[in-house]
């Protein structure tokens, strides 16, 4: 048995399933968020590539698998990763039906985590480019589902930007070739920088580019939108360290780093000023999501090892974050609002656990201290101001440009009577937001604690500083 | 650490009361246990003077394998004051709030007394500028909980935003003065700071004020009155005015000391006059706060900290004592009396020690400012405390004991702190401006009577003399409230908006991706420079 069998083609294979069974939604969420678990747990459980005796019985997971001349390589280094992958999508889905999210949502995000887990695992490294467009493709009816609601300029817009970016990469391996077989030769090294930065430019919405970010988020449901922004962030941020882990002449570039620091910046800068002027929760996500890209940006740009670490500690307050606005936004819109600050006056009344859970997800989001982001920005804003204090309190500045918009936020939900009176959410909503906040509200607390869960993902990365 | 014994005793008394009034709501046994819990801690905190300095710092807060900033919290000379007026003003608070009983009092709103009491000790205690982040923020959490279950009005609701963010920007000024600090490669300490980020946290905690720029702090017209609302207000105060005794001496830059000088000292007389102008002393105390913070943060433009300490206490202890005064009767105007002549600056009382700080030669014209501020605050009080009340010859026998006792210890904290507890120790130095201060208030006091005897009077001349000065005070009111300034603020936020709008239309139209093709090409253009080695 293969590691690419159990983690990759049988969850596809369960998506097809699903797809199926989609008319039975309740039970479909159950079956894939506990198929996810058990994906999770098996990789955390179960090493790759070791001989594993139970009894009598022997049980060894091969980590390659040949396929038309490619390899999906899953070694034992990856199990964080998959452990990583399938929790998220497992957390994902649980809410998926308290989320009012549409029937066809399970089987395409389950179909969607196999191909990015399948984009991590191809060799060569390249054939990701692929493996990725397949499910920007597969998203399509996730964020639109058939005969629900009409497609709108955002999703034109990230279709044209994401499948930008295949060509590119493809592109760069062709010139990487090249690199290897010559590595003298500077204009190569120059073409292949080139085409890897506008690869993953594009993938990661890297100023200018993000500008369908915001778009999209403003035109389809919270809960679709956040489950995809996370998944395809994270799978395309470890396979740009991933990139700088495998090549050493990339590694080693100065300027590498110094384009990093700048991008970065940017990208917290300018999407904090624009969100400060936001008057929709949604594109509010969207500016979100590029201001945590920045943040990670940043990260890796410090090009050392506390940088890494910083790099992965960012993703469970980013988790819990995207998760909370996801469900409490679904909440609200369930209930008839509109995403629209309008639409939302004084919502807190009626909707007081959902109004808290996406305020608490905007603030921590933001980086107010004592909740979950808060740490590992600061440490992550004080290494950079030891390289450039005027572009750490810049990107300060761009952070306060969010928080800007979420006192607009909570002036908005808040601002009647807020005490007691019969909440309008579910007894499991009530209990599943609560859970988001609180989590929030303890990892600020206690980092130490819950942050560094997720830095097994550096044993994939054996070069990094 | 032996003083965070008070505080996790406070909040186990919070923890205590509140699990009572869910099991067996009983307001006689909450309040024997806030009165008992808060007795301890004042007497554990009076104990303590004689233990300083102790320090505990929270190793390994963060899971860093290279960061070794961790939250420090420490007891010293500075924090000791302020640790044992709020310490103080909590016992007050459960020793006076007998005589409100008859407003249904919740012994919830104790819950939250103790709970702000606790935090607000533990951001005093804050010795390292991450410390500092971490208690404003929880106190600022916490306040924006307790006066959004408060609020029934919508504009209370969006006052409360706006304080909390002004609050948060403060934050978000220490924050900027740490990543400055790192960008010298010097630790977040107060030691350490340097001239810049030393104005900084001078910004950030006038701003949490309300000196700089000049603004209401708290929320105004809201039903936390007297017992959570005076803790409210002072526990914010006391964590912001701790750090001026953290700054290091002549730290600050003198290009722009002269400048922010005379705007803390324009805002102080404006708190002042509105303080004396004010319905009651509830409605008065933000100006209250902003008066006696205004004072205190003038001292440190003048380069002498510790004296911040000094009105800081008159700040919180014959405050508290005002604000709880609820129940009146003239057997007990000697109390607030007495409070009165503690921060009257008059030679050998207890305030006097802060003339030092803030008159230092040579002479300015900002010093008349200040001097004029404090005779408002002392004419203020006296008009405040001849005011009717609630009546307590007609309250039980028990709350005509526990009352005057609250509020005789908040006089007797003062003498106490001012006495043994602050670095700077009354004396006859500049004892003539406590006299020209007492002076002042005396004249003004006098000029008021004679103006309503000549406005009551009727004669045209007197109809003519109190219009003009109606006219005159609505004039400087509009000027000096900065409400044109933050409207100003206002409108250029929504220009800037239609302006963003409008980029964003361009960026996001049909046009849109030759616009990101365009400005890549603008951002190659400009970073090529800055990434060729």
């Amino acid at each position: 048995m293969t590691a690419a069998l159990i983690w990759i083609f049988l969850p596809f294979t369960a998506a097809i399933g699903l797809w199926a069974w989609s008319r039975h939604p309740a039970q479909s969420t159950r079956l894939a968020t506990l198929l996810c678990l058990f994906l999770a747990t098996t990789a955390w459980l179960i090493p790759i590539g070791k001989v594993l005796r139970l009894g009598p019985l022997t049980l060894e997971i091969q980590p390659i698998l040949l396929l038309a001349g490619r390899r999906l390589n899953l070694t034992d280094t990856d199990r964080p990763l998959l452990i990583f992958f399938f929790t998220i999508a497992a957390f994902w889905f649980a809410g998926a039906q308290q989320a009012g999210s549409h029937r066809l949502f399970i089987p395409y995000g389950l179909a969607i985590v196999s191909f990015l887990v399948a984009a991590m695992a191809v060799e060569p490294l390249l054939y990701s480019a692929l493996m990725i467009e397949i499910a920007v493709l597969l998203s399509v009816p996730l964020l639109f589902p058939p005969g629900e609601r009409s497609v709108g300029p955002g999703l034109l817009r990230y279709l044209i930007f994401q499948t930008l970016a295949m060509p590119f990469i493809l592109l760069a391996g062709w010139a990487l070739d090249g690199v290897q077989a010559n590595p003298t030769d500077t204009n190569l090294i120059a073409l292949a920088s080139l085409f890897l930065s506008l690869g993953f430019a594009f993938w990661l919405a890297i100023f200018p580019f993000y500008t369908w970010v915001p778009l999209l988020a403003g035109e389809t449901h919270p809960y679709a939108v956040g489950f995809l922004y996370l998944l395809l962030s994270t799978t395309s941020l470890l396979l740009g360290v991933e990139f700088i882990n495998a090549y050493g002449w990339l590694r080693n570039a100065p300027q590498l780093y110094l384009f990093l620091r700048w991008m970065g910046a940017i990208m917290v800068i300018t999407a904090g000023i624009w969100s400060a002027f936001q008057h929709n929760v949604g594109r509010l996500f969207g500016y979100a999501l590029i201001i945590e890209t920045g943040f990670s940006l940043l990260a890796i740009s410090l090009n050392s090892r506390l940088g890494v670490e910083i790099f992965t500690m960012l993703f469970l307050p980013r988790v819990i974050g995207f998760g909370l606005w996801a469900l409490s936004s679904s909440i609200l819109l369930q209930a008839g609002r509109s995403m629209e600050f309008q639409q939302l006056e004084r919502v807190a009344e009626k909707w007081p656990f959902a109004s808290t859970g996406l305020i608490v997800a905007c603030l921590s989001l933001a980086g107010l201290p004592l909740l979950a982001h808060f740490p590992v920005r600061l440490v992550l804003l004080e290494q950079v101001a030891r390289q450039s204090p005027l572009l750490a309190v810049w990107v300060l500045g761009g952070n306060i440009g969010f928080l800007m918009s979420t006192f607009r936020l909570l002036a908005v939900v808040t601002g009647g009577y807020f005490g007691p009176r019969q909440p309008g959410e579910r007894p499991l909503q009530i209990t599943l937001l609560s859970i988001g906040a609180l989590s929030l509200v303890i990892i600020g607390l206690l980092p130490r604690l819950f942050l560094p869960m997720f830095t097994g993902l550096l044993s994939a990365f054996t070069r990094l500083p | 650490m032996l003083a965070l014994l008070p505080i996790t005793l406070l909040l186990l008394a919070a923890l205590g009361i509140f699990l009572l009034q869910r099991i067996r709501p009983s307001t006689g046994w909450s309040w024997l246990i806030a009165l008992i819990s808060t007795l301890i801690s004042t007497i554990s905190v009076i104990l303590l003077r004689w233990h300083l300095p102790q320090q505990v710092a929270i190793e390994s807060w963060l899971p860093f394998s290279q960061f070794t900033d961790s939250p420090i919290l420490g007891l010293d000379g500075n924090a000791w004051p302020y640790l044992f007026a709020l310490s103080v003003v909590a016992l007050a608070i459960i020793l006076t709030a007998s005589a409100r009983l008859q407003y249904d009092i919740s012994p919830y709103a104790w819950v939250g007394v103790l709970s702000l009491c606790a935090v607000g000790s533990l951001a005093v205690l804050a010795a390292n500028l991450l410390t500092l982040i971490l208690a404003w923020s929880l106190l600022d959490l916490i306040e924006l909980v307790i006066l959004q279950a408060n609020s029934t009005h919508r504009s209370l609701g969006l006052q409360t935003v706006f304080a909390f963010a002004f609050r948060v920007t403060g934050t978000g000024l220490v924050m900027t003065a740490i990543l400055l600090n790192a960008g010298q490669q010097a630790p977040p300490t107060f030691s350490s700071l340097n001239a810049t980020s030393a104005l900084l946290l001078l910004l950030a905690v006038g701003l949490r004020l309300g000196v700089l720029p000049l603004h209401l702090p708290g929320v105004q017209g809201i039903v936390l009155r007297r017992g959570l609302g005076t803790m409210l207000r002072m526990s914010a105060a006391a964590s912001s005015l701790v750090v001026l005794g953290r700054l290091p001496a002549q730290s600050l830059p003198p290009t722009l000391t002269d400048f922010f000088q005379l705007l803390a000292a324009l805002a102080t007389l404006y708190a002042g006059v509105r303080w004396t102008t004010a319905g009651d002393e509830v409605e008065g105390r933000p100006y209250w706060l902003i008066a006696f913070s205004g004072l205190a943060v003038s001292s440190v433009f003048r380069g002498n900290p510790p004296s911040s300490l000094v009105w800081g206490m008159a700040l919180i202890l014959p405050g508290s004592l005002l604000f709880l005064y609820s129940a009146r009767r003239r057997q007990i105007l000697w109390i607030p009396a007495l409070a009165l002549l503690g921060f009257s600056g008059l030679p050998l009382t207890p305030v006097s020690g802060g003339w030092s700080g803030l008159i230092a030669p040579p002479f300015r014209f900002s010093h008349l400012l200040l001097i004029s501020a404090h005779a408002c605050l002392l004419a203020g009080y006296v008009r405040l405390i001849l005011k009717p009340g609630d009546d307590l010859a007609h309250m039980e026998r028990w709350v005509q004991v526990a009352y005057p006792i609250g509020l005789l210890i908040t006089v007797l904290a003062l003498v106490f702190v001012g006495f043994l507890g602050l670095p700077v120790t009354p004396g006859m130095n500049f004892g003539w401006v406590g006299f020209l201060s007492v002076a002042m208030a005396s004249l003004g006091w006098l000029g008021a009577l004679l103006w309503h005897q000549r406005v009551e009077a009727g004669t045209p001349l007197g109809r003519w003399y109190a219009e003009t000065a109606r006219r005159l005070g609505r004039a400087l009111e509009a000027l000096f409230n900065l409400k044109w300034f933050y409207q100003f603020l206002w409108w250029l936020y929504h220009r800037l908006m239609t302006l963003v709008d409008l980029l964003t239309q361009i960026l996001e139209g049909a046009g849109g991706v030759l616009w990101t093709l365009v400005l890549l090409a603008l951002l190659i253009s400009l970073l090529r420079t800055e990434l060729t080695p």
